[in-house]
């Protein structure tokens, strides 16, 4: 077997993956270059807005870095669709989870969800849909808020009254807070969300380097 | 046909081709188009089903996956090696053109005004004499031997025999390098430039430069491909890339080589040899440093204190320099704020330019620069010299980076390690066996 991500012959490293079949689908140093933070970033995005606390908590498993680019890059850009195994085993959840839809026509043209595939060994619930077509990353923050709420409940939608959101992405909060209101409204008592990355907005990045400055 | 320069040459899938559905189903109709799979799968017994993608015609098992597919509502194969260029899936219909080719202009147009040495003019007509009978050509030039201005001289001679040509590299910095040089060689030709996330121009160019990759687009396109550092990874690990390249040529096209460190497997009918760098000044020889516990020093975000000294003598001379990283993570954790690039860096085009114009006053960077690089009075240091990315070819290559203009003819080229390795002498002991030539 080779690495999905560097094509690098893999080793079997101990003898118990040989038995209980448990190989990482993925070489050492990919898995390594993967920045795993297990966080639930405080975003200030969303206060003071009609949207705070309208999700309950969120939990992200990595931090973005120039690997998990590339990740999405090739998996939800390429559509290289096996390489939802890369995270698979660890986006196991107990409870049943909601996924942020994403729009029918981009998801056409890549011929899968991302976020369903991504979460595949979850039950997926899907409750939601998204009703208008601008991209998130194409406007700034303050038109986000503004925006309308772009999600809906499917007709004919059971909302549970505890629910687990899940995205791949998580920036400003606004996305799922905007879907967990949606939920709320209608009968949601507790939301929580979970992600697979944590990003920051460009500016908010801090440089922390020290060393050889040219 | 008024629309056969959106076909000619290439494979391409239905929905890329900007013309509408209709004209397309009537050429097909006409049978001036195929029209083929995307992939092909053929049940070899009831568990086992084989599979091959008609783009790049890979049939390793290995490079295919399937899923519900939501555009064919069912369960549908697609292709991972050629992935890059777009999605090839069962459900995506490949566009060949199968109508009669069109004419080449002969046309002689180098603009070129430099002169050869005399080494590069006999290696030229060496070539020369191989596109006039028939034949393929191998040109073994070490580095900064001028095999780009013997190129020019063989491509020269290709167009004036009406023939289309392409020159292929492994390396999308070579492409990028190379670019400029022939646009400016062949000022009245058009010249198109393919490399991952580059445009996709309409129609056949008179001269094309692509890397071996992007040659997965062409069907029946080239008399002849001049594959450039035809050693370079990953072209001599992937044989699906000889096949490729392979289907880009016309029945009967040639397949030429041209590089620094031959492998054995590429074989041609002849070969010129060129074992002197167009200054005449023998290359470079690189020195071993020992740098024991590098690792420790980087893990503790430290720049080890022997390279911290030899960037500091760099910084004082004013001298370009390039630092080598074994692995895109030390290269990201290495100290300081010196810019970085690596093969899925953005901007790895204009931080090479900046430090061509003096800009910036050094780089890190991964293997990805091995090659193609040329910056006048480039100093070279390679850290951790012993992993085993350092292969003999790609340390001949770091190495040839120095020392290669007339002005500067010689370069310090420093490999700090923690214990030499059979590749690191190897690739000494042969540029020293070239300098003594
Ligand atoms: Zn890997
Ligand atoms: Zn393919
Ligand atoms: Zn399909």
């Amino acid at each position: 077997m080779k690495c999905l991500l560097c094509d690098r012959q893999l080793m079997r490293d101990t003898w118990s993956s040989l038995f209980t079949g448990k190989q990482d689908c993925v070489c050492k140093s990919c898995r390594a270059s993967f920045n795993k933070i297990a966080s639930s970033p405080e975003r200030r995005y969303v206060k003071g807005t009609e949207l705070e606390g309208a999700l309950d908590s969120i939990f992200c498993f990595y931090s973005y870095n120039s690997s998990m680019q590339n990740y999405f890059q090739r998996y939800k850009g390429e559509g290289d669709h096996i390489l939802h195994l890369v995270f698979s085993k660890e986006l196991r959840l107990r409870e049943p989870c909601v996924p942020i839809p994403s729009y029918q026509d981009s998801s056409f043209k890549r011929s899968f969800c991302h976020v369903d595939e991504l979460f595949c060994g979850n039950n997926l619930l899907h409750l939601l849909k998204k009703t208008t077509s601008i991209k998130q990353s194409s406007r700034n923050l303050a038109q986000r808020i503004q925006s309308s709420n772009p999600f809906e409940l499917l007709p004919g939608a059971q909302v549970p009254e505890k629910i687990v959101l899940i995205d791949d992405i998580f920036t400003t909060g606004v996305t799922m807070n905007q879907a967990a209101a949606i939920l709320k409204k209608h009968g949601a008592k507790q939301v929580h969300g979970i992600c697979l990355v944590e990003t920051l907005e460009k500016n908010d990045e801090t440089e922390t380097r020290k060393g050889i400055k040219l | 046909m008024k629309n056969r320069h959106y076909f000619e040459g290439k494979i391409q899938p239905f929905e890329d081709i900007p013309l509408s559905q209709d004209t397309i189903a009537l050429y097909l109709q006409e049978g001036c188009l195929e029209q083929l799979k995307g992939i092909e799968s053929s049940r070899k017994s009831p568990f086992q089903v084989t599979f091959k993608c008609n783009r790049c015609l890979s049939k390793n098992p290995y490079h295919f996956a399937t899923h519900y597919c939501l555009r064919c509502s069912g369960y549908c194969t697609y292709c991972r090696n050629c992935i890059r260029m777009g999605k090839i899936s069962s459900c995506t219909q490949l566009i060949i053109w199968k109508g009669p080719r069109s004419e080449v202009q002969p046309e002689s147009s180098l603009t070129w005004k430099g002169t050869l040495s005399d080494l590069q003019q006999q290696a030229l007509e060496e070539w020369k004499g191989s596109i006039a009978t028939g034949k393929s050509h191998m040109i073994h030039a070490v580095c900064g031997a001028g095999k780009t201005e013997i190129m020019f001289g063989a491509l020269q001679l290709m167009r004036s025999r009406g023939e289309r040509v392409a020159i292929a590299c492994p390396r999308t910095d070579v492409i990028l390098e190379l670019a400029p040089r022939l646009q400016q060689a062949f000022k009245s030709l058009r010249i198109d430039v393919l490399y991952g996330g580059s445009e996709k121009p309409i129609g056949l160019a008179d001269l094309t430069l692509a890397t071996t990759h992007q040659l997965f687009r062409f069907h029946k396109a080239f008399n002849h491909v001049i594959i450039d550092e035809a050693d370079a990874f990953p072209y001599s690990a992937d044989a699906t890339l000889v096949a490729a390249v392979e289907k880009s040529l016309v029945s009967g096209g040639f397949i030429h080589y041209v590089s620094a460190t031959p492998s054995k497997h590429l074989h041609t009918d002849r070969k010129s040899l060129l074992a002197k760098r167009f200054h005449g000044h023998p290359l470079p020889v690189p020195r071993f440093q020992k740098a024991l516990s590098y690792k420790k020093h980087l893990t503790r975000q430290k720049v080890p204190p022997v390279l911290d000294k030899w960037i500091a003598y760099q910084l004082e001379m004013e001298r370009p320099f390039l630092i080598f990283f074994p692995t895109v993570r030390m290269l990201e954790d290495f100290p300081g704020n010196m810019e970085r690039v690596h093969a899925e860096h953005p901007f790895r085009k204009e931080l090479v330019q900046q430090l061509r114009d003096g800009k910036i006053k050094g780089l890190c960077t991964t293997t990805i620069l091995e090659r193609g690089i040329t910056i006048s009075n480039l100093q070279i240091a390679v850290v951790g010299t012993e992993q085993p990315i350092f292969t003999e070819q790609a340390l001949i290559q770091i190495a040839g980076r120095a020392g290669r203009s007339a002005e500067f003819p010689t370069g310090d080229v420093v490999f700090f390690h923690n214990g030499v390795t059979e590749d690191m002498r190897r690739a000494k002991s042969a540029i020293e066996r070239l300098n003594m030539q």
